[in-house]
């Protein structure tokens, strides 16, 4: 458990009768952190207990290296939460409410009005600020929940769906936001459906399903080195034979191939078959496994 | 002279200053809901009531002293009728209640409905501490409404007194004693079952309509059952009267003959003052276990 | 046979000249288009007329001006035709004290359609809602919920479907299963008419693309065709070699490419032809001597359309 930014051991959770965590042994590095898994897998409650809110049942779960039950005072001071659900007082504009999230997170009251100010600028709330939340759209509330969460410069902050609800651009604007938050210095765990944008933006993921670990490691593991992909435009079965001529393993998805070889360079050979049959390519790369895959492969079948 | 320029970095700048724990966060929370109750940093029409009724609570001792200090000086030697603090307390009373009654459905209700509590759930401090920062910023309010008056009174009276000012202030030092317990007791005979009803409902109308509704249903059935009937032990029936307990404790503080119901009924005004604070207690009791739940 | 992409040969919902003013907001401005067998994705940002554009098309708003029909008819106007189609609306509408199987019988009855029971049963099994049928909708996750509303949507097995967000709060595996099932009741020739925020998906559900901007039609049709309709915005490649100053400078002279620039150990190319690109780029890195190992167009996707089409007002 060493240096791990949030682990656990042997937690399990369950309300009465119906286990939500079954035993879950991880330990996750400092970063950002994608919380991957169905409705129903265990993330919510994963996230409660590691606020303080909850208490498991079995075992346990550290934050910063200390017990995420006993010491949640002492957590929870290093932390900003984005709940999921809606959460700002309506008859508050975001800048009385901003300065206020300030003091409740430990700054003195010149601090709370400078960092509000200023937080608020950066999730790009400019005029909106002076209006009542009550009135904001979906993107502006979802600005105003990021807003709160880090306006304290927790150490952590847990996003739950932070793009839910929002159009294109909007999902834009915020996984940039969230992609900078490193750059900040404030470490992520990022609670998400939607796997390209934990893809996009987090460097390690943390997959649950059903209340347990289906998988727990850095993102760029999933891509294999060795094995190139290519999506081809031409004619692909005489790409492949081509290839398997010079000794490759060609595997046929569709338009794209995923050739494997033994002794040589799989790229080199892809180069210069196309160079041969005068097909191009649409993409090229190194085999990457999605996160949409590991998922299917390991959790589906429920 | 020299051809050197700079550019600031103006992008985020983290925060290493000061913190202040779970005092700060508590005391946030404490002066939002003072906020709240008196609709500061809210929309116009949350200002109404708490201004009208703080008005309402403190334009008689304004009138009172003012009308003294007009007889003072057409007669010098006559005595005011207006203005006993027992009387004023009286009176403030019953704006008190209806403050609470608004101001504790306020205080707690949008917080549950609008999801704050999420918020709040997740800063450094225990449901505990949210519900007692919640209690003190109503108590501190309601302590305002009572005592601004009453200090109005005690200093203005004692500025137009015969004997000069400082000297009335010495005398009648007794009577601070009694205001402030005077302040205590509707404080504590009110809030806390405005805040109970509050927890309990999840509409602020419902849970004010409550409130009132229980405090007056309790006044009325305790005096059809006290005056109207021959049953045995009616006179118990007279406590079922909760608002008037304040009124009990109150004029016995200040020493005049008691009109409230379980006065009539005989009881002490011991009884009545237990009677105040066993609900005060148990109210406040379920209040913490209702939020420890939810938090 | 039409040329224009916003229009199909065989539509059964057809919209014309229609533009929807609420006072001085104009939320819909003069657009025409026409939806037929296959899915049709529905794109735009918030507040800009999307919304709006279904609720029309399924008779909930009357046009200010223009016509829509609907099978040749305005909804409203005849509503026999509801029975043909099929809405699964964003806001959760759901009776929370049903269980899912009552909910989508409820769904069946009001169509009047003959067997609601058995009508109800298959389409629960059709969106594998089998399992948690019986309980009741209030301890639904969301995703569940979605499968109910879609379950209700298609019990009468209407020839259009319109959809509104909805893999919402679905999880990923769910999410493959109803855009598997969107995909199929397209290609059974039924009209699906999918909205939805989540760019990627709609792009692997839908045939063609509408995409509507401050309440017009800003662009039409299959996804690589529109961004091939972007002449003025060239796209941008990044590609990986080990000699990537010798393959920038072999690229150089074909003339589709404009522009090299060496990035972070590789090189954004940027090209006004993708697929000239494509075809030339393994002899050029043969030349050379060069092996490609990532050639990966940056701006070519829905998403990237997207971001381009909000830009250009």
């Amino acid at each position: 458990m060493t240096d791990s930014l949030i682990s656990a051991r042997d937690l399990g959770h369950a309300f009465g009768k119906v286990v939500a965590l079954h035993s879950l042994n991880f330990d996750v590095p400092a970063g950002r952190i994608g919380l991957v898994g169905a409705n129903g897998a265990g993330k919510t409650t994963l996230i409660r207990i590691l606020l303080g809110i909850l208490s498991p049942t079995t075992g346990g779960a550290t934050v910063f290296e200390e017990d995420a039950t006993s010491e949640f005072l002492s957590i929870r001071s290093r932390i900003g939460y984005m709940p999921e659900n809606e959460c700002l007082p309506l008859d508050m504009t975001a800048a009385d409410f901003l300065v206020h999230a300030a003091g409740l997170a430990g700054l003195p009251k010149n601090a709370a009005r400078q960092r509000a100010s200023e937080v608020l600028t950066l999730v790009g709330l400019d005029e909106e600020r002076f209006r009542r939340q009550g009135e904001y759209s979906t993107g502006m509330k979802q600005r105003a929940k990021l807003a709160q969460a880090i306006v304290g410069h927790p150490d952590l902050v847990f996003l739950d769906e932070p793009t839910a609800g929002l159009d294109p651009a909007g999902r834009d604007d915020m996984l940039d936001l969230i992609s900078r938050l490193g750059t900040f210095g404030i470490n992520v765990l990022f609670s998400s459906h939607v796997l390209g944008d934990i893809e996009r933006t987090c460097d390690w993921v943390l997959m649950l399903d059903g209340g347990t670990v289906i998988r727990s490691g850095p993102l760029d593991q999933l891509v294999e080195a060795d094995v190139a992909s290519v999506e081809v435009v031409g004619d692909l079965a005489a790409v492949a034979a081509n290839l398997r001529t010079r000794g490759a393993e060609v595997e046929v998805h569709g338009h794209r191939l995923v050739v494997t070889a033994a002794q040589a360079d799989p790229f080199l050979l892809i180069r210069d078959s196309l160079a041969d049959t005068g097909a191009g390519m649409l993409s090229l790369g190194p085999r990457e496994t999605t996160l949409e895959d590991v998922f299917l492969r390991q959790g589906g079948a429920r | 002279m020299s051809d050197r320029g700079v550019v600031y970095d103006l992008g985020y700048v983290p925060y290493d200053g000061e913190r202040t724990g779970r005092r700060g966060a508590v005391s946030a929370t404490f002066r939002d809901g003072n906020y709240r109750v008196l609709g500061i940093k809210r929309r116009a029409r949350k200002k109404v009531m708490p201004w009208a009724l703080a008005v309402f609570a403190v334009l008689p001792a304004i009138v009172f002293v003012g009308f003294a200090f007009l007889l003072s000086t057409f007669s010098p030697d006559a005595e005011s009728p207006f203005g006993s603090h027992a009387d004023y307390f009286n009176l403030t009373g019953t704006i008190v209640l209806l403050f609470v009654a608004l101001a504790a459905p306020e205080l707690l209700i949008p917080d549950r409905r609008e999801g704050v509590l999420s918020i709040y759930s997740s800063r450094p401090m225990r449901p505990d501490d949210y519900v007692a920062a919640r209690f003190a910023a109503l108590l501190t309010v309601v302590a305002g409404f009572l005592l601004i008056p009453q200090t109005l009174m005690y200093i203005g009276f004692a500025a137009l007194d015969a004997d000069g000012f400082f000297n009335a202030l010495w005398s009648n030092a007794g009577d601070i004693a009694k205001i402030l317990a005077s302040t205590a007791v509707y404080a504590i005979g009110y809030a806390p079952l405005a805040l109970l009803f509050a927890t309990l409902s999840n509409r602020k109308s419902a849970a004010t309509g409550l409130y009132l509704g229980t405090l007056i249903v309790g006044t009325i059935l305790g005096a059809i059952l006290f005056e109207e009937t021959l049953l045995s032990g009616r006179e118990y029936a007279a406590m079922l009267a909760v608002g008037e307990l304040p009124t009990h404790v109150n004029d016995w503080i200040w020493g005049s003959a008691s009109t409230a119901p379980m006065a009539t009924a005989g009881f002490d005004p011991w009884v009545s003052f237990s009677v105040m604070i066993v609900i005060a207690v148990v109210s406040t009791v379920i209040v913490i276990w209702r939020y420890r739940s939810q938090m | 046979m039409t040329d224009n992409p916003a229009f199909v040969d065989d539509p059964t919902v057809e919209v014309t000249g229609v533009s929807k003013w609420f006072g001085p907001k104009v939320a819909v401005s003069k657009l025409s288009c026409s939806f037929g067998p296959g899915v049709t994705g529905l794109l735009g940002p918030n507040g800009a007329g999307k919304t709006t554009m279904l609720r029309m098309l399924t008779g909930l708003l009357r046009p200010s001006e223009g016509e829509i029909s609907v099978l040749g008819v305005w909804p409203r106007a005849k509503p026999s035709v509801y029975s043909d189609i099929g809405l699964v609306p964003e806001e959760s509408a759901v009776y929370t004290h049903m269980t899912g199987r009552d909910y989508v019988k409820y769904a069946a009855v009001l169509s009047g359609i003959d067997q609601p029971r058995a009508a109800a049963d298959r389409a629960i099994q059709t969106v594998a809602l089998e399992d948690a049928a019986d309980r009741k909708l209030e301890g639904y996750s969301k995703g569940m919920r979605q499968r109910a509303k879609v379950a209700a949507a298609l019990v009468a097995d209407p020839q259009i479907l319109v959809l509104d967000e909805p893999l919402n709060g679905t999880d990923p595996v769910q999410r493959l299963r109803l855009i598997d099932l969107f995909r199929t009741l397209g290609d059974e020739g039924k009209t699906v008419i999918v909205s939805s925020h989540i760019l990627d998906e709609v792009d692997r559900m839908s045939d063609r693309v509408l995409a509507i901007v401050d309440g017009r039609l800003a662009a039409a049709g299959d996804v690589r065709a529109i961004r091939r309709a972007m002449s003025d915005i060239p796209y941008r490649v990044r590609v990986e070699t080990n000699r990537p100053r010798e393959l920038a400078a072999r690229l150089l002279e074909d003339a589709v490419v404009h522009g090299v620039a060496v990035e972070d150990g590789g090189l954004m190319v940027e090209t006004e032809d993708l697929s000239a690109l494509g075809r030339g780029v393994a002899a050029a890195a043969k030349r050379v001597e060069a092996v490609p190992t990532v050639f990966r167009p940056e701006d070519a996707s829905l998403e990237s359309v997207f971001r381009y089409l909000i830009g250009r007002r």
